[in-house]
């Protein structure tokens, strides 16, 4: 491993979306063992950093990969697609997206937990579902429609930040 | 100190080389040290036999008292006699209006920043208090162990911000400890029953102590305490329970008007012996005989659960997040285990099993099950076990961001995010000719900065004028494995730059903690110089020590012999400046030997990254590879 790998590599496992993700864990509990600064406490400050770096780095890599927005747009960037800040996305999506919002409002100003759980429930289905659909298009080399996925789930995941906040909000944390 | 020493399995270190290391649980109302003998993890006792050390700090004059000589103080100069000082750590003013402070002890006037408290020692920070702590029970580690410690793991609450980390190390510093590691206590407990059990899947840490409330979810799986989610409150603990009791109390003797301090520490006492006898019993008679108030009466347990009621929820609410977090229900969750002695409290008991719907496991002494962790943990880092496969990965507890404008809070990084961590986030300038930013740090999860905890604040400097919105500035958050934070910032298009690692503004600065160890009690006793030129040599001989270890195991694969030969001739080098008493010329020459060989450390940590998934097939059958991975190589 060196820091020019990129994560795959780090893992040793195939550029893919769909990963097995219970060996993507035993990966990456295999690399700590070996790269955590635990293992090299007490032997000098440049050892330590030097873990530190490499343990930062595993951390970073899992992070990346365990989590499908993250992995999806992280695939792309090694394909060289620069996401745009902006995106123009087809407006039959735009449309629910606003209404998916205006939904979020509603539970906020009558302030039900119940339905904040279902609407979350409900935006993780929508998650699933476009990241099923990013799968076959990035397979099939299909990268502009794979990047409007990545947009989409973008706009979903952000939705769905801000719904588990309501909750945490709810829950009184 | 370049080398990474790296024993390979099998190779049993000489009874010689074994070093000194042990565990220290710095707790609120006690603490405690432990240690891994002959093979048996146990708490160290002192002279008189005793493992407990309460964690109390009596000053008079130039007498510093620790522990069970400085207890009788506590009624009769409680001002003088500093309990609880764990609570103080990394504290301002503002941060402790919750916890009745003001009758327990005489701040020092206000100058911002982490509390001081007026003492006839004079101004003692709680960094001192805890410092004392420590140096009491590194003394008793040494004189049991047979000689100063090398290292040790101190354990905190999980739920511990920066500031109050910080503040631990920097007691640890005064202390003259090497800290190998800071541990957060329920991985530390998790460890102590993990290790013991070998059992796997999900557990659950529910850690009341005497102030402070912690509860982790973590993940075991073959020596792996993988940490899925932390919470808690760092002011929460048993101190509140007494603080109910006496209240209780109060209420019951229908007292009018308040009482002076030393009544006040008498009440205080009177209310724990109270809270821990009604967890053996459903009424204690009392008689309460205080300079300023006299009463007898019974306590019933039905009226202090009534009065505690509201806390135990506070926990229950805590756990219940943990496991949100953790995307987890409580059916899953395979052991519940209780730490701290808050958790004899029959209420929290019966909360908890009601919640997680099963009995919680008590077997190791919940007052002591953190230290035992904590030395198995110091045994390991301190290289006496070089073949364990013992792994602890723990998370960030509490998110750190920065203020934005409006007063906001952008998330850096988010709590329960694994650490070492690294995150950069990009800002720009929102005036035109903008030339300094101020980059002010906060932890917390609120949205508005008032609502989260100031870390720090620093200036960033020198940025060329731009149009607003040109600047790139780029902000670098890095969390160590001790869960520090150190911040640097700097400008994309010209590299102005600005690092500090975060001395909070809760904190001691570098030059107060070596002030404070200039001033601290062995430190004067000794020799400066003595001291220096000891660990210089100590310094020099573990780099050679692991360095020649090093070259013997990997130098005929990974060294040319010229890099072989320059290597040999920096450690003769560094041998002859040991032989001699020039403390500068042995800092210099472990200094050279050191960077000569950053080459080779790096070479070597590949090639262990190399070896940890090389010829293995990770699908399917996780772990049982990782056993036996390591005799393969």
């Amino acid at each position: 491993m060196n820091f020019s790998q990129n994560f795959f590599e780090i893992f040793q496992i195939g550029v893919a979306f769909d990963l097995d993700l219970a060996d993507l864990s035993a990966r990456y509990q295999a690399l700590q063992r070996r790269v955590h600064p635990d293992r090299y406490a007490g032997q000098g400050d440049q050892a330590e950093r030097l873990a530190t770096q490499w343990a930062t780095q595993v951390n970073e890599a899992y992070a990346t990969l365990a989590e499908p927005l993250a992995r999806a747009s992280y695939l792309l960037d090694l394909q060289g697609v620069v996401l745009a800040q902006n995106p123009t996305l087809d407006p039959a999506f735009l449309f629910e997206q606003i209404e998916l919002r205006e939904t979020l409002d509603e539970i906020r100003q009558v302030g039900s937990l119940t339905r904040a759980e279902a609407f979350i429930q409900a935006l993780a289905e929508k998650q699933s579902a476009e990241a099923r659909v990013f799968n076959d298009y990035f397979k099939a080399a299909a990268l502009t429609e794979a990047t409007i996925c990545v947009y989409r789930m973008q706009f979903l995941g952000k939705l769905s930040q801000g719904a588990k906040a309501l909750e945490e909000e709810l829950l009184g944390y | 100190m370049a080398l990474i020493q790296i024993t390979e399995p099998g190779q049993a270190l000489d009874p010689h080389q074994r070093k000194r290391a042990a565990g220290i649980d710095l707790g609120t109302t006690n603490s405690l040290i432990a240690a891994v003998r002959s093979g048996q993890v146990d708490v160290l006792k002192d002279l008189s036999g005793v493992s407990m050390l309460p964690s109390v700090v009596h000053y008079s004059g130039a007498d510093v008292t620790v522990g069970a000589e400085a207890l009788p103080f506590s009624a009769s100069e409680p001002f003088n006699t500093i309990a609880s000082a764990k609570r103080l750590l990394g504290r301002g003013r503002a941060d402790l209006d919750g916890i009745a402070a003001d009758q327990r002890y005489d701040f020092a006037s206000d100058a911002g920043g982490m509390v001081r408290l007026q003492t006839a020692g004079g101004v003692i920070s709680p960094v001192q208090v805890s410092a004392e702590i420590l140096k009491v029970l590194s003394d008793r580690g040494a004189a049991t162990l047979g000689g100063p410690l090398d290292g040790v793991v101190i354990t905190v609450p999980a739920y511990f911000d920066d500031a109050q980390r910080q503040a631990t190390r920097d007691a640890a510093a005064i202390a003259g400890l090497n800290v190998l590691r800071l541990l957060n206590e329920p991985t530390a407990a998790a460890v102590a029953y993990g290790l013991d059990s070998g059992d796997e899947g999900l557990v659950v840490i529910f850690d009341l102590g005497g102030g402070t409330f912690d509860v982790s979810l973590l993940r075991l799986s073959r020596g792996v305490f993988e940490v899925l989610a932390t919470g808690g409150n760092s002011g929460l603990g048993g101190d509140d329970f007494d603080e109910r009791m006496a209240e209780l109390m109060l209420e019951k003797a229908q007292s009018q008007g308040g009482l002076d301090a030393s009544s006040r520490r008498q009440l205080m006492t009177e209310a724990r012996r109270v809270k821990e006898l009604l967890s053996i019993q459903s009424k204690v008679d009392v008689t309460l005989s205080l300079p300023s108030l006299q009463w007898q009466g019974p306590i019933h347990l039905a009226e202090f659960e009534a009065k505690t009621a509201g806390l135990v929820e506070e926990t229950i609410k805590a756990s219940r997040r943990v496991l949100r977090d953790a995307g987890i229900t409580a059916t899953e969750i395979n052991q519940v285990v209780l730490v701290g002695g808050s958790t004899r409290v029959p209420l929290v008991r019966s909360a908890v099993e009601a919640f997680f719907g099963r009995a919680p496991l008590t077997e190791i002494d919940p007052d002591r099950v953190v230290a035992l962790g904590a030395a198995l943990q110091a045994d390991v880092l301190v290289g006496n076990k070089p073949d364990d496969e013992m792994l602890l990965l723990d998370v960030l507890p509490l998110s750190l961001g920065l203020e934005t404008m409006g007063g906001l809070v952008e998330k850096v990084i988010s709590r329960n995010t694994p650490i070492p961590v690294q995150r950069a986030q990009e800002f720009t300038t929102y005036k035109d000719g903008q030339t300094a930013m101020l980059i002010h740090v906060l932890q917390g999860e609120r949205e508005q900065v008032a609502d989260c905890r100031s870390l720090a604040q620093f200036e960033l400097r020198g940025i060329p004028p731009m149009v607003a919105g040109a600047a790139k500035i780029q902000v670098v958050f890095q969390v160590d494995a001790d869960g520090l934070l150190s911040v640097s910032a700097s400008e994309l298009a010209t590299g102005v730059s600005a690092a500090i690692t975060v001395k909070p503004s809760y904190g001691l600065s570098d030059t107060e903690v070596t002030d404070m160890l200039k001033a601290s009690f062995a430190y004067a006793k000794e020799d400066a110089a003595a001291r220096m030129l000891l660990e210089a040599r100590v310094d020099g001989q573990r780099l050679i020590d692991a360095l020649s270890a090093a070259m013997q195991q990997d130098g005929p694969t990974l060294l040319s012999p010229d890099e072989t030969q320059a290597l040999q001739l920096g450690i003769q080098a560094l041998e002859v400046a040991l032989a001699g008493d020039q403390v500068q010329l042995i800092s210099a020459e472990t200094q050279n030997l050191s960077q000569a060989s950053d080459d080779f450390a790096a070479k070597r940590m590949d090639q262990e990254v190399r070896k940890a998934l090389t010829g293995q097939s990770l699908d399917g059958a996780l772990g049982e590879n990782q056993a036996t991975a390591d005799e393969a190589h």
